[in-house]
């Protein structure tokens, strides 16, 4: 999920995410997007909870982006 | 975990630095070649046999997706982008005979002629000998830290020159002047070792086999350095006999006598304790504890190959320690404790110096049609690429990328993955900050 945030909250999203113990990854970044979370879960329905109960109520989010991973290549 | 397994770099290291005090009396009475030839004959066979018993037991005992031996050796042919495009079996060639074979030749020379302490110059020589070839070839920038960690190299080397001259004056002795050009071919040869064993990459059909099964680089590995060493003591034999019909040092051509003579001794020699820890503590261990730090690694912020020229410098500051607490070797208490102080310090600049220049950025990437099948395993094979995530979204691709330094990752985007004809857009994301990693 790429995340879009508001003016000087960063802090306070980064801190609300880490929270979530489905998000196993926080990156913030240089670009379009102000942080990257990797979120690791086992059905859809998990995914919509975190989505809907948890990500959603976090102030600060201006825009996300969220992607699936259907496959990785790693070496 | 990746802290578990920089304590693998660090054992090996100290693995590795009992070798000069092992050695410096043994090189005596048995030929220097004839160590190196026993070690490495040796090594290399039970590596190689270590890797097909690996691939064995794989295949049949446990369930993870079997490895072919017939892939693992059709891979030798495999062209090696990062070596000058050539095959994997010259790469092994340069890398077993010039990397390792003379390279320990000239150190075990070194180490005959000279002290354990002088020898280990060839060690700190070799770090600015390949900060200066990075600056050259990779146009790699000299910031404040890699100025102060070279620095900081000449000091150390200099204190060591001090201690050894002081050493000689003291017993009345002097060193000769082959002592200094074994010096520096031993300080040239382990700087194209350390170059070179990194500029290993893998071909397509290795990618889609590591992400099948990740246990397929450990066999890979095993038999990379085996036929290093195999092929490496096989071309001594050739080599030996050539430069005995040259002009060379006496006691040069007095080492390739013995070497010729002592295979007569083949046996007793092998049985010997000395030569027996050299092949399982100082060869086949160390490359077993960093064959499986390689492939465990999680890279956090630096990749392995970092932090393993991060830590080389324990092996060279853990032999002289040794050499003064092991052997008596002489070396002023005060100048000791400089030197420790000199080498910790300067592991932690070149550490700092690799997290500043590190580039660690995601790509998102758009592709034309028909590209999704294939690209993903082609682009994994550039340096640089750690891992790519095919997506369903706005984006196709994720690309992480973990390099050196801003030019090579320019290089790498605009070079390599914007002249791809299926890429459609690419959108980069530096990394400023892992704020949570699990």
């Amino acid at each position: 999920m790429f995340c879009k945030l508001g003016i000087s909250v960063i802090n306070q999203v980064i801190e609300d995410l880490k929270k979530i113990e489905q998000i196993k990854k926080i990156m913030s970044l240089t670009g379009d997007y102000d942080l990257l979370a990797e979120i690791e879960v086992d059905t859809s329905e998990e995914l919509f909870d975190i989505f809907a109960n948890q990500i959603d109520l976090i102030n600060g989010i201006v825009q996300s982006n969220t992607h699936l991973i259907m496959k990785s290549w790693e070496k | 975990m990746q802290n578990k397994y920089i304590l693998n770099i660090i054992i090996a290291n100290l693995l590795w630095s009992f070798i000069p005090v092992l050695v410096s009396d043994l090189v005596s009475e048995i030929s220097v070649f004839m160590i190196i030839f026993i070690r490495f004959t040796i090594s290399g066979l039970f590596l190689f046999l270590l890797a097909i018993i690996f691939v064995l037991v794989n295949n049949h005992i446990t369930g993870h997706k079997p490895i072919s031996i017939k892939h693992l050796f059709e891979n030798l042919r495999h062209k090696n982008r990062r070596f000058n495009n050539i095959r994997n079996y010259n790469y092994y060639i340069l890398i077993g005979f010039f990397g390792v074979i003379l390279n320990l030749i000239f150190f075990f020379l070194t180490l005959k002629i000279a002290s354990i302490s002088f020898t280990m110059i060839g060690f700190l020589l070799s770090v600015i000998i390949i900060a200066i070839y990075e600056a050259g070839r990779n146009f790699e920038k000299f910031d404040i830290f890699k100025v102060l960690y070279i620095a900081l190299m000449v000091i150390a080397i200099l204190i060591i020159v001090f201690v050894s001259f002081e050493n000689y004056r003291l017993y009345d002795d002097s060193i000769s002047l082959n002592g200094f050009i074994y010096l520096i071919l031993f300080s040239v040869f382990i700087s194209f070792l350390y170059v070179g064993i990194n500029k290993d990459s893998y071909s397509k059909l290795e990618i889609k086999s590591i992400n099948e099964n990740k246990y397929y680089k450990i066999p890979r590995l095993l038999i990379k350095m085996s036929l290093s060493f195999l092929i490496g003591t096989l071309l001594m034999i050739p080599f030996l006999m050539i430069l005995n019909f040259l002009p060379i040092f006496h006691d040069f051509r007095l080492e390739i006598v013995s070497f010729f003579n002592g295979f007569s001794n083949f046996f007793i020699y092998l049985g010997r304790w000395e030569i027996l820890y050299l092949i399982i503590f100082s060869t086949i261990i160390p490359y077993l504890l960093i064959y499986i730090a390689n492939v465990n690694w999680k890279s956090l912020n630096l990749t392995y190959s970092q932090w393993s020229s991060i830590l080389n410098l324990i092996d060279p500051l853990g032999s002289i320690l040794l050499s003064v607490f092991l052997v008596n070797e002489f070396f002023p208490f005060e100048l000791l404790i400089i030197f420790i102080f000199l080498i910790t310090i300067s592991i932690i600049l070149r550490y700092a110096h690799e997290v500043k220049n590190m580039v660690n950025a995601y790509l998102l990437i758009t592709l034309r049609k028909s590209a999704m099948g294939f690209l993903p395993v082609k682009m994994l094979k550039n340096f640089g690429i750690i891992a790519i995530h095919s997506l369903i979204g706005s984006h196709d691709l994720l690309i992480n990328i973990k390099i050196s330094s801003i030019k090579d990752f320019y290089y790498l985007v605009d070079k390599k993955l914007k002249s791809i004809d299926y890429i459609k857009k690419v959108e980069i994301y530096f990394i400023n900050k892992i704020e949570k990693f699990t």
